[in-house]
């Protein structure tokens, strides 16, 4: 299935409602709803933070100072689709699927799936998922299918964006904001600790992230496309990036993080390298519609089987002149 | 779990390519250069003329192509960086008949497509044969691009050993020599040699400069770090190649120390 298209950028705030203040509720911005989970339908609200988190409501999940996550905006993330939604709580790890399901009244209904915070713990309609029509039901079945297996085979809560194909690589036309908000995601490292990677003021990251500067320099530009390329693929072969970022390598006791703020890429990605993978490769089908192996951090060799059977032919094989050697029995 | 094989070109396979020898004559020879008229030998075996004498085929003139296939940490001298006396070279023939795209499997070859009069060649993995560097000199028609060279890394290793990773696993090697090369090749654009560009690598860089909102760079605010410009390359390419540029050129502006008004 192709998820690219589920998470073309759509700005939904337009549709939001705006909620009243939280009262006894400190460092709260203001927030609109977004819509409601079916489960109980408690209210999802969206700051009007500039960082633009999508949060839960403060009384509806979870204790207050976390779920303010209007306060805390390093601790949660979230891409957003036309169709699809998925966040990400950077503390917990937990990630969630979300499908839109309608409009209702400025807002939407979401439908969450069956990943949950621990096992067992119910969000949401998985049943009302896989009754709704297509085309949403085929995408709501697919993130329930890739979620279960999460849940069920490994029983925890990290797992790759990429690897249960709820994000893919971004585009090659992929805009500033998309990409320092994907290195934010899967660094999850905070706006000033990237915006020395970059040399920039904090701010400057920010609004990078959010759009409201595009212009880095072109130098700042090519960095990003290769930080980003290192985290997805440390993500995508299920390395806890935020953690490995920050543990100390055995180059110069430098961490990772380190070693990038000096410019050392060649060593992160030498580290990054020794890295063990997912235990199995998984077969990927590129760009050209061409199957491809995407070889886990562990070496896999090719199967005899799959050698060609007959030789080929070399045709161009004229103008060897033949030269008497003279046979030299010892080097000496 | 079944998988097929890996198989992979790029679009812009060549940096340069030329049909008659020499191009790009300031980049100094690297691994996946391509040159025309180079004497290519073949193993010796029985020669029909006399008994007990061995003869080797030997193949020279404008279609004897061949392509460097070694690293340039081992086709150079670790000392004094200039190429060894004898290079490791792939023959290059024309593309045989059925294989094409997406070049599935015959892992002894490289598909070098459109290389030579818009027709299709083959590198010959499985024949490289030693060529004495000196003949290389002005005999160069084509270099690949970062993504040609990831490319060719990526075949030489399902070559060898039948290691199957993606060609993006060998970018960033690819990206290193790529960058590498092309600073050296402004480094001999400059001073008409090659030798100092390595010495000069290793020594430190001066630092990434702070960029503002505008995306502009300020003035007087990069610090150095310790690292060398070598190992700060890729990620600092434009800075150390501003360095570069400094160094002949000092009316380029820094940004390691404040600028008089």
């Amino acid at each position: 299935m192709a998820t690219r298209d589920l998470f073309a950028t759509e700005d939904l705030s337009a549709s939001y409602s705006a909620l009243p203040a939280i009262a006894g509720a400190s460092a709260v911005a203001s927030r609109k709803l977004i819509g409601y989970y079916t489960h109980g339908g408690q209210p999802l609200v969206r700051s009007s933070d500039p960082e633009g988190y999508f949060i839960p409501d403060l009384d509806s999940w979870g204790a207050v100072g976390w779920s303010q996550g209007t306060a805390l905006p390093e601790a949660t993330a979230f891409e957003m689709g036309k169709d699809v939604m998925v966040f990400r709580f950077l503390r917990s790890s937990d990630v969630v699927p979300v499908v839109r399901h309608q409009s209702l009244d400025g807002g939407n209904i979401f439908l969450f799936t069956n990943l949950a915070p621990s096992p067992g713990d119910d969000w949401g309609a998985q049943g009302a998922v896989h009754e709704l029509s297509d085309p949403i039901g085929s995408i709501a079945r697919y993130i329930v299918q890739s979620s279960s297996g999460i849940v069920q085979s490994q029983h925890i809560k990290r797992q790759s964006t990429t690897a249960d194909g709820l994000a893919t690589e971004l585009r090659a036309d992929a805009s500033v904001a998309e990409i320092t908000t994907r290195i934010a995601t899967l660094s999850r490292l905070t706006d000033q600790e990237l915006a020395r990677l970059f040399r920039v003021a904090r701010e400057t990251y920010q609004r990078w992230r959010t759009g409201e500067l595009t212009n880095p320099t072109q130098a700042n530009r090519r960095r990003q496309g290769l930080l980003l390329r290192l985290l997805q693929d440390l993500d995508m072969r299920g390395v806890e990036v935020g953690e490995w970022l920050k543990n100390v390598s055995d180059i110069d006791n430098l961490t990772p993080y380190q070693l990038l703020e000096r410019g050392r890429l060649d060593e992160v990605e030498s580290l990054a390298a020794k890295l063990p993978g997912h235990p199995v490769p998984r077969t990927e089908v590129g760009d050209d519609r061409s199957p491809r192996t995407q070889a886990p951090g562990l070496p896999v060799f090719g199967g005899r089987d799959r050698e060609p059977a007959e030789d080929l032919v070399l045709e161009d094989d004229e103008g060897w002149v033949e030269v008497e050697a003279e046979a030299i029995e010892d080097d000496e | 779990m079944s998988m097929e094989p890996v198989d992979f070109l790029p679009e812009d396979l060549y940096l340069a390519r030329q049909d008659a020898p020499h191009i790009r004559p300031a980049r100094p020879f690297s691994q996946g250069d391509i040159f025309a008229d180079i004497p290519l030998v073949r193993a010796a075996k029985q020669s029909a003329k006399r008994a007990n004498q061995l003869a080797a085929p030997v193949k020279t003139g404008p279609n004897a192509l061949g392509m460097i296939v070694t690293h340039p940490c081992s086709s150079r001298s670790r000392s004094t960086h200039a190429l060894k006396e004898s290079i490791s070279v792939a023959p290059i023939v024309r593309c045989p008949e059925g294989f094409k795209p997406p070049w599935a499997g015959y892992y002894e070859f490289f598909p070098l497509p459109g290389l030579k009069g818009g027709e299709d060649y083959v590198a010959n993995l499985a024949e490289i044969c030693p060529v004495r560097s000196e003949y290389l000199d002005g005999h160069r028609v084509a270099c690949l691009s970062s993504a040609g060279l990831a490319a060719l890394f990526h075949r030489l290793a399902m070559n060898a050993s039948r290691l199957e990773r993606i060609p993006d696993h060998f970018a960033p090697e690819a990206e290193r020599l790529s960058t590498e090369m092309d600073l050296w090749e402004l480094w001999v654009s400059t001073y008409d040699e090659e030798d100092g560009f390595q010495a000069w690598l290793d020594e430190e860089f001066s630092g990434q400069p702070m960029e503002d909102e505008q995306g502009q760079l300020v003035i007087g605010s990069a610090e150095r770090t310790g690292t060398s410009r070598r190992e700060a390359l890729r990620w600092n390419y434009e800075e150390v190649e501003a360095e570069l540029e400094r160094l002949s050129d000092p009316h380029v502006p820094g940004w390691h120390t404040k600028e008089e008004p």
